[in-house]
This record gives C-alpha cells, structure tokens and sequence, in this order.
C-alpha cells in the first residue's frame, strides 16, 4: 500500500489525466506495447483490450522478409529471458497489404501505432521509411538499432555515435513521420548515443532495448541458443534501464520512451520519475498479456492517491543532488 | 483463447515423477477444447520461472480438464507441490488441433511418455463422434511409468470386445517389448490394412516422432504429429517456439518462398501439424 501525500487534494482515479505529448505524438496515456513483443497487433486482441493502449509498436519491419534465427531462440533465466530471433518479419509489401488494415482499425479506437523499423544498410532503413510515407495508419517510426541478434546492421549502427546518426538523419529525410530511435545499452556511454540521434533530427528515444547475454547448458557444455548469444529482458535488466533512461533524458530534450523489466505500474512510474515521458511494456506481454491494462488502471489510481492530476506533471521528478 | 486461473483439483502423483494434474477452469473451458490444443500454465506467482508451460490438455470433463507432465525442471519440479485448491494462471486453449478421420478409416494413436496426453484427448474426441475405429499404442522405459497412459486405462481399459489399447515398454517390463512405432508395425503385420483405411497421429519424443515421420513418408500415409519446441508466450508474440518448414528444403520451393515463411510457429501454425510439413530431421529441434 502506498501511503495518501498529506495535504494532497482527493482526486478520483477516473479524473486522473494521463494524456501525453510524446513529440507531437498525443496518447491518452503513457502506455504501449514494445516492437517485438506483441506481433503486428491481432496476436493478443482476445486476451487484452487493445483500446486502453496509449500506442502500439509494430514488430520490425524490413524492405524485404527476413527468415530470423534457427531455433532454440529463447532461453530462461533468473528473473528474465533471453531471445535471439534474428528480426523475423513479414517485410514491408506485406505489412502494407496484411497488417496496417487492423492497425488502422486500432488507431481508429484512439490508439498511436508506431512502426518499428530495420535494415541493414543506412539506405535500407531509408527505403523502409520512404516505403511507409503517406500510410496514415502510423503516428511515428521507430527505428530499431539495437537489435544484438542479427550479423549485420541493427546494433552495428547502435554503438557508434557517428553511425547511429547518419542512419537517423536518412531515416528522417525518408519519412514524413516523427522517427524514434530505440537505443542500445550495449554501449559504454548511451547519453552521447541519444545525444547523435537528437542531432540528427529524431523525435524521441526509446531505451532500451536488450543488453546482450549467453546462457549455457553446462552438462552439454553448449549455449541454450542457437546462435551463442543473444538479448536479455525481463525485470531482471530493470535497473540497467531505468539507469539509462535517467542519464539519456538528462542529456537530450526530446522524450524519451523508457524500456526494460516494466511489470507493473509502479515500474512504468518509476521510469517515468526518471525522465520518461511515455513507457513501452515487453517482456511481461508474454508472462500476462493483460499487464499493460493493469499498468493503466495502476497508474490511475497511484496518482490519485498521491494527489497527481497530470501524469506529465511526474515525468523527471526524480529528487537527486 | 481465455486468460484465466485455474483451480487445482487434484495432482495425482503417479510415479516416476509422472502426475496427473486435474484443474477447475469454467472461463477457459467456454470454449471448446480440440483434441491437440495445449493451455499456458504459470507454475510459480514469482519471477522463476518467468514465463509460463504449455502443457497438452489430455481429457476435459465438465469444467475440469486434466494435464500430464513429467517432472524435469524448475517449473515442473514447483507443479509436483501445488495442493489441491491452489490457483495457477492460465491461457487457453491454444493451437492447432488434429483433423478427424473420415468415417471409414481406423485412427492410429501413436504415443510415447508424457507425449500420450494428446492422444487421450483424440480418442475422447473419436469416442464423443461415435467413431470407434480407433487403435492406440502408447510406450513408455518401463512398466515403472506406466503412469503415462493413466487417461487411457482410466476409461478404455476394460472396453469389452477386441482391445484397442497397445503398450509397450523399452525394456519389456510391461506389454510389448520395444519402442511404440515398432508396437504399431507388430501388429499391423497380423492386421494389415490398405493405406486408404486408416491415418496416423503422433505425439512423443523427437525421435519417436523421427520414426513416425518416416514410416509416414515411406508409405505416403496421411499422418499429423503435435511437436513440442521452447516455448514463451504461447500465442505467436514472442516468436520463439519455431519449427522448420519442410518446404525451405526443397530449393526451389525455397527460392520462391517468403523467408518470413522457414521458420513455423508451433503455438500458432502447430503443435499439430501434417509429418511432412516441418523438418523432424537435422537437429534444428532439441
């Protein structure tokens, strides 16, 4: 139980206004689904109510399918889970054809789509962004630099400031959209990664995407993945992330998305006290797909509690130094 | 599909580290429960284990359906304490599910250990249409697991007429000695049939269904295995539990499909699937 601010005003958790301005993205309230871990939408619409989203990001999307990794591709591990799927995805004819009709439809019932994008050469992140111009079912791109399971590309770019904003900068002349770049914690200084990006035009930084991890099966001596290595998630990456979203937001001004282990509202609150002003659920859609409505009802009524009547009025209050 | 919470009725210890797990679900069971299907159950309310097990529903009755498993891991070790009345999340029914046979043709349920389940439900099923042709080998190491086969001796034990139920035991402890395919191509050798009168289902280890496999392909039977991969979410958002697409090994099949297609997943496009569909060879599937 938290414990009522004194002196706070009473306010009902229906009045709580959770609205966010994500970089000219407008939500009704901070929470979406992370690229990668709902599919292109439909994939959870029986168990979750796919109105009480404030966004939606699409799995990736490259100029052409790609087949991803032999399996096994995800392992357990202590409060986590790894993953090395290698980005397999439909490609972008398709997703225009299969896949933006229901997004359309989402975002009729209020709800931002974000399209998560991936190449792997700067021109390809370029034709996937022109390829999607005019489709206006998307609120914004989301351009995926930090995916550690594929050979070439994804974090090649993510983990040298130079190339994270070259890749931006073409994504951004491509597209007519707002670009958001997901950043890697894969990186000994993730504050000048966001920092190249904000320069070379995004409009908001996601962070972050998994930090790169191995699990082996020691009576075999072999990796529990296919390729070796792969990405951790889950609540055990929580305070990595909640780490970075606080030293990227201090140094850029533009919003940043916080990522990493959310699984409940007081995590997505925690990440919004530390300077993010909207929030992307992952891992724990796997675990209950319904989190991210709890999140919401969970935001609601801390708020009120607290005597918070804008959820924007939380974002960077953390009290330090 | 229900996101839902089960109540535990009773886990039945069975022996060998084999249970019987029957489980209360009036949400999830409103809807129909396909012989093949599997639920997502989360074996702990923690963090470890993360994500929840699928798990083959092996027979429904009113509002409980039951489920076998094997312990061999944390999640499973944690299922082997649940007492009955505790509640445990679940997610179902999932999957794809076996194609009936016509009304003319003999079922051959194939199954091996803890992979027996789905071939309870198929002959409940079969039972439930009024199709009685129907002949199951199901195999365990030895007369020690016999716990396997509970929901076959449960209630097909003692069907008066021929015996439609065949067990076998790797080390000849209990019914015929050797794997279940060898079982099956015993007794058929005393009951041959043509390969228009009957279809094989399968569920088992990965050798077994190896073995299946082959027999299947050798003879151009009509034959549906349910395969058993890693699995995280259960619903095809986590896109791990994949199988190969048999057709990515013909290349020219390959050179004109879409990569998004070699790899199947085996919560959404399986776990049941035609034999010669997916690659059961070659070690993509551990």
């Amino acid at each position: 139980m938290v414990s009522v601010s004194p002196g706070a005003p009473a306010i009902q958790p229906a009045d709580v206004d959770l609205s966010v301005d994500v970089g000219g993205v407008l939500m009704d309230n901070p929470v979406m689904l992370a690229s990668g871990t709902a599919g292109y939408g439909p994939e959870l619409a029986d168990v979750l109510d796919m109105a009480v989203l404030g966004g939606f990001v699409t799995k990736g999307i490259a100029t052409f399918p790609w087949e991803g990794n032999a399996p096994p591709r995800i392992a357990e591990t202590q409060a986590g889970m790894l993953n090395a799927i290698g980005l397999q995805n439909v490609g972008l004819e398709s997703f225009l054809v299969d896949k933006v009709p229901y997004l359309s439809g989402l975002r009729a019932r209020g709800v931002k789509v974000v399209v998560n994008i991936i190449g792997k050469t700067v021109t390809e992140y370029h034709e996937v962004a022109k390829g999607l111009r005019g489709c206006d079912a998307i609120d914004a791109l989301e351009l995926n630099i930090s995916c550690p399971n594929i050979k070439e590309g994804g974090i090649a770019f993510g983990t040298a400031p130079c190339a994270a904003g070259e890749v931006t900068a073409a994504t951004v002349e491509g597209s007519d959209k707002p670009v958001w770049v997901k950043l890697s914690p894969n990186v000994s200084d993730i504050a000048s990664m966001g920092v190249a990006c904000e320069e070379a035009g995004a409009a908001g930084l996601s962070v972050i995407n998994t930090l790169l991890g191995m699990a082996i099966d020691l009576d075999r001596r072999t990796p529990l993945l296919s390729i070796g290595s792969g990405g951790l998630s889950g609540p055990a990456i929580k305070p990595v992330a909640l780490r970075m979203v606080w030293q990227v937001s201090q140094a850029c001004s533009i919003p940043v998305i916080g990522i990493g282990g959310i699984w409940n509202a007081r995590d997505a609150l925690e990440f919004m006290v530390c300077g993010a002003d909207a929030v992307q659920i992952g891992t724990a859609n796997f675990v209950n797909p319904n989190t991210a409505a709890e999140v919401v009802e969970g935001m609601r009524s801390w708020c009120a509690e607290h005597g918070i009547g804008r959820i924007s009025d939380l974002v960077g209050t953390l009290k330090h130094g | 599909m229900r996101d839902s919470v089960s109540t535990v009725v009773e886990n039945r210890d069975l022996g060998h580290g084999i249970y019987l797990l029957r489980l209360r679900d009036p949400e999830l069971l409103q809807e129909t429960v396909e012989p093949g299907a599997f639920v997502m159950l989360a074996t702990a309310a923690g963090l470890s284990p993360l994500v929840r097990r699928p798990f083959s529903v092996q027979r429904v009755d009113g509002d409980i359906y039951d489920i076998l498993y094997r312990v061999v891991g944390v999640g499973t070790g944690l299922m082997a304490g649940v007492q009955s009345g505790q509640q445990m999340r679940s997610l179902g029914p999932l999957g794809t599910h076996f194609t009936a046979p016509a009304s003319g043709e003999t079922a051959i349920l194939l199954g091996g250990g803890v992979g027996i389940p789905p071939m309870v439900a198929l002959a409940d099923s079969l039972e439930a249409a009024g199709h009685r042709s129907w002949q199951a080998f199901v195999g365990a190491g030895s007369a020690a697991e016999q716990g396997c086969w509970v929901g076959f001796d449960d209630r097909y034990a003692d069907v008066e007429g021929s015996e439609r139920v065949h067990r076998a035991t790797m080390d000849g402890s209990l019914g015929f000695h050797g794997h279940v395919v060898a079982a099956w191509q015993n007794w058929r050798a005393e009951n041959p049939m043509p390969p228009g009168q009957f279809r094989v289902y399968a569920c088992g280890p990965l050798v077994m269904l190896q073995a299946v496999a082959r027999v299947a392909a050798d003879e151009s039977l009509r034959c549906q295995v349910s395969v058993e991969t890693v699995m995280g979410c259960g619903v095809g958002i986590c896109m791990g539990c994949v199988i190969e697409n048999a057709d990515a090994q013909d290349p020219e099949l390959y050179r004109t499909m879409s990569p998004y297609d070699r790899w199947l997943l085996a919560c959404r496009k399986g776990p049941v699937f035609d034999a010669g569909s997916v690659v059961l060879e070659g070690g993509s599937l551990h």
